[in-house]
Order: structure tokens, then C-alpha cells, then sequence
């Protein structure tokens, strides 16, 4: 899996890019589960941030895979 | 319905300069700068930076496109978005519909803006 940090979520997560090893398929709780500990900053930011999986928002319930790209968006504010 | 759309670190100068009329059904072209300003909520500043994940932008906003189309069908739309640092006075985005009558550029105009506000993803930083 690749995962993508964007503004405030790359400020609180202290990197923009990286790569993690996925042996299966995991929910979208168990990505917060697996970033927010070594950022509570990120934490914080969690309930107002969106998930993109390659590319787009992801529904509720929707699982990632180990070779999706994910994104993390913080409120947007473009234009 | 035909879809121009750059993000680029160059000035968005004015007025911008496209193919208009696109075709010689077109009786309206409904244009919007948005600018930076002087104040960012209470604060005062020199300039926004602002980012983007470019390539779910583009996507994201071809689909807002797609579906105001069948709303409001127009002839062609164009969009630009500074990244980078904008300083205060300059554009930060462009955003020109052409259509046949005023009325349908107007909609799309505004709806347009209101779900990039909400879902495209860029992002202004102090």
C-alpha cells in the first residue's frame, strides 16, 4: 500500500509519502488504527479527514488492498 | 461539452485568453477569478501556498463536470489553478464557461464552485 499525506494531514503525520507492507485487505478503521499511534496530531484529524483510494473518496465499508494507492484529505480548501 | 483544466505554479493572468466563441452556437461566456486576499480569517497575510493531489483534482473535478452537464448543458468550461505561493491580489483560480445562453453559465458557474469547495482536493496553506 501506498499512502499519500496531504496539508494539515502531512504537517500532523511528519512525512507526505511512504510505503507499508499489506499481507491482506484492511478497513478503513484498521488504516486509522495503524497511523494514528505514532501521530496523535493525525488522530486529531481524523474525524474531519477523507480517505481517497487511487483516486477516489472512499465509501463507507469499502476495504483497501495491499496494492491501492491511499490518500489521506484533510478538509479541502482549494479555489 | 469541452473540459480544459491545468494546475500550474505560473500567474493566472487578466483576462485569460481561450478559444472564444468555441463554436458559433456559443452566446455566453460567464467568467470568475477568485483572488487572494488581504485577511485569511482574522489574520493578516502576504500571500496563501497552496497544494494539490493533481491527479484526483483533475479527475474529480471531470466528474463534478460530467454530471453538472446534464443540469446545465454548456459548450466548453475552462479551469485554471495556481499551486504554489500566490501572493495577495493575485488569482488563485479561473474558471470560464462558455454556453449558449447566460442563464445555464451562471448555474454551472455556481454549482461548479460550490462542489469543488467542497470535494476537490486542494488545499490552502498559510
Amino acid at each position: 500500500m501506498r499512502v499519500l499525506f496531504f496539508a494539515q494531514a502531512r504537517e500532523a503525520a511528519g512525512w507526505s509519502e511512504g510505503m507499508l507492507a499489506l499481507d491482506e485487505p484492511i478497513s478503513q478503521a484498521q488504516f486509522w488504527a495503524m497511523m494514528t499511534p505514532p501521530s496523535p496530531a493525525l488522530a486529531a484529524l481524523q474525524i474531519s479527514s477523507r480517505l481517497a483510494r487511487n483516486g477516489a473518496y472512499m465509501l463507507p465499508g469499502e476495504m483497501i488492498q495491499p496494492d491501492d494507492e491511499i490518500a489521506v484529505i484533510p478538509p479541502v480548501s482549494g479555489g | 461539452m469541452e473540459v480544459t483544466i491545468e494546475l500550474a505554479q505560473d500567474p493566472i493572468t487578466r483576462p485569460q485568453t481561450w478559444r472564444v466563441p468555441v463554436d458559433s452556437e456559443t452566446g455566453s461566456l460567464v467568467e470568475f477569478y477568485g483572488i487572494v486576499r488581504e485577511t485569511e480569517g482574522t489574520e493578516k497575510i502576504s500571500s496563501l501556498r497552496y497544494e494539490a493531489y493533481a491527479a484526483m483534482a483533475e479527475k474529480v473535478m471531470r466528474e463534478k463536470i460530467a454530471t453538472l452537464e446534464k443540469k446545465h448543458p454548456c459548450r466548453a468550461i475552462r479551469i485554471v489553478h495556481r499551486l504554489g505561493i500566490i501572493p495577495i491580489g493575485e488569482n488563485a483560480i479561473y474558471v470560464g464557461i462558455q454556453s449558449r445562453h447566460r442563464r445555464e453559465g451562471f448555474l454551472f458557474l455556481q454549482e461548479f464552485m460550490d462542489e469543488f469547495k467542497k470535494d476537490v482536493p486542494i488545499w490552502k496553506l498559510r
